[in-house]
């Protein structure tokens, strides 16, 4: 039975682990995101596809931003009991959150270099990926992408 | 057309509880629901162990028998034979089923201790045997062992250490256990453990017989000192730790015999010369060697 | 609140756009639910428990993206996106997202 402890205890520190240290990451990448979308608020992101000609000096450009994120061993192991008894998964809705809005940032960034200020017809692609042996997913990618157009007839493209 | 960017508030789309109580409540939730299932299917297990034909139980204990019985010597197979004579005497006495067949063994080690195992298959340790005052108590032994066995106590036993087994093959998430040789695993027969309430029915068991072969239970009292005296100073790991607190058997006894009228003292008979002979002769001997 | 999928709305005018708002929630059946998906996957049909979940979730996703949109005083959303994506095993997640806009 000696094996047996020796996995409670090492599943049990693997928790602890990655409840601090995601909780740690998390309020800091949280606090990351809002900073930057205060920085970017000037860049508009609509989702709609009309624009009319007083809206672009220039032809548009397409823009991306993607990102992975992994959740934490304790919050993947919450979704994984959760899943038991049925009802929201808490624990991804806060990573799909993060990684959403970070890959809209990380669009926003890119036109911002090209000196555009509104982003249209955005559109956010979801997928699992790094599927493990157990069939649960560790992470998710959250592709953003839209047509930057600028209004002012200056730089970039 | 007018665009603006206004700012969305936090925690819509996802909330910012603490999910160490979420945690709590699920792992407790989860926990309860594995208990249950593992009272559930032991419940199961029980009751469906008395399908399970003896030949098969015979069958899977034959191999370890003879592996822990080794080459016994003449002397050691005539102290098997007088238990089995004494096994054959009382076996009309407990109600066994055809197909059930007791076969005992004599072990020559100073382990204190007997023990009953698949296939009608019973142990008695020289240990034991000599501590014992007479041969009503050996009966009372032989008696709680038979009714182990009448009781398929050991086949129950044993699926439920399988399925421990299986179950924490399944939680640990080990996809290599080989679940065929989950019964034929040789060291889960060595120690079989019965739960208390089997040993309490193996007791009442027993001492019915005990009554219906001498017409008084004082076998049992004598079984009973003899475990008393063991538990007291030696610490060993031996099948009496699963047993109901001596001095509980002992009350037990009390009241039943008192419940039923059956008389507690009687005429006790010894154990032949030539087996107490066999058996102290060893034990002079192992002392000798020690000291 | 008007959500639609369309860009323009008919015989209604946008007067402003206040961005992108979005919706979101990952959904789980309990094991009960999962284990008799398993087995109707054996004889095909409907699988009317993973149906239920997706539509209750969609509802959710809905709900969560209008109060994106209220709370920036939008009186409508519109060119509507739904997308879905299985985040693990027994779980769905629904996303939904448009134009938060000012309709006159």
């Amino acid at each position: 039975m000696g094996q047996f402890q020796f996995e409670i205890g090492f599943s049990i520190l693997l928790l602890l682990l990655g409840y601090f240290f995601g909780r740690h990451a998390e309020k800091r990448h949280f606090n990351s995101i809002r900073q930057r979308e205060e920085e970017y608020r000037d860049i508009l992101s609509i989702a709609s596809k009309v624009t009319t000609a007083e809206d672009s000096a220039k032809p548009g450009m397409l823009v991306t931003g993607s990102v992975v994120i992994s959740v934490d061993y304790f919050k993947r192991f919450l979704a994984l009991l959760r899943t038991i008894f049925g009802g929201r998964v808490t624990s991804y809705e806060t990573l799909l959150d993060r990684a959403r809005r970070e890959a809209i940032l990380r669009m926003k960034e890119e036109a911002r270099s090209l000196n555009a200020d509104r982003i249209f017809n955005i559109k956010l692609e979801t997928a699992s990926i790094s599927k493990n042996a157990a069939g649960n997913i560790g992470s998710v990618e959250v592709l953003a992408y839209g047509t930057a157009i600028s209004r002012v007839n200056q730089g970039g493209f | 057309m007018i665009y603006r960017n206004p700012k969305i508030p936090e925690g819509i789309n996802y909330s910012n509880a603490n999910p160490v109580k979420e945690f709590a409540l699920l792992a407790s939730g989860a926990i309860a629901i594995i208990i249950m299932l593992i009272y559930l299917l032991g419940s199961l297990l029980d009751w469906s162990s008395k399908f399970i034909p003896f030949a098969y139980e015979q069958e899977l204990a034959a191999p370890w028998v003879e592996e822990f019985k080794g080459t016994p010597s003449t002397q050691q197979n005539e102290v098997a034979k007088y238990l089995q004579s004494l096994a054959d005497d009382i076996s009309p006495l407990m109600g066994l089923s055809d197909e059930v067949e007791i076969t005992l063994h004599y072990i020559d080690t100073d382990t204190v201790n007997g023990v009953a195992t698949l296939g009608g298959n019973i142990f008695i340790f020289r240990g034991l045997l000599e501590k014992l005052p007479s041969e009503n108590a050996l009966t009372m032994l032989l008696a709680h062992e038979m009714a182990h066995v009448k009781l398929r106590h050991p086949v129950k036993a044993l699926s439920k250490g399988a399925l421990f087994t299986l179950l924490y093959a399944v939680l640990s998430g080990q996809n290599n256990t080989d679940v065929s040789g989950l019964f034929s695993g040789t060291s889960q027969f060595a120690f079989l453990g019965f739960s208390r309430s089997q040993e309490q029915a193996a007791d009442d068991e027993a001492l019915l017989v005990l009554q219906k072969y001498y017409q008084h239970t004082q076998g049992a009292f004598e079984l009973f000192t003899v475990l008393l005296n063991e538990n007291s100073t030696i610490e060993t790991i031996n099948i009496f730790n699963s047993h109901p607190a001596v001095k509980k058997r002992i009350a037990s006894t009390i009241r039943t015999a008192k419940v039923k009228g059956w008389k507690i003292k009687g005429e006790v008979s010894l154990m032949p010369d030539s087996i107490v002979n066999i058996i102290e002769k060893k034990h002079s001997k192992s002392i000798n060697d020690t000291y | 609140m008007l959500i639609s999928n369309l860009e323009i709305i008919p015989g209604k005018e946008i007067t402003q756009h206040l961005g992108l708002v979005q919706g979101s929630t990952v959904r789980s059946k309990h094991v009960g639910r999962d284990l008799m998906a398993g087995l109707k996957n054996i004889f095909g049909g409907e699988l009317v428990g993973y149906t239920e979940l997706l539509q209750e979730a969609r509802e959710e996703a809905v709900e969560r993206m209008k109060q994106q949109a209220q709370a920036v005083g939008a009186n409508a959303v519109v060119n509507v996106r739904f997308s879905t994506s299985s985040v693990t095993q027994g779980a769905a997640e629904l996303f939904a997202y448009g134009s938060a806009v000012i309709l006159r």
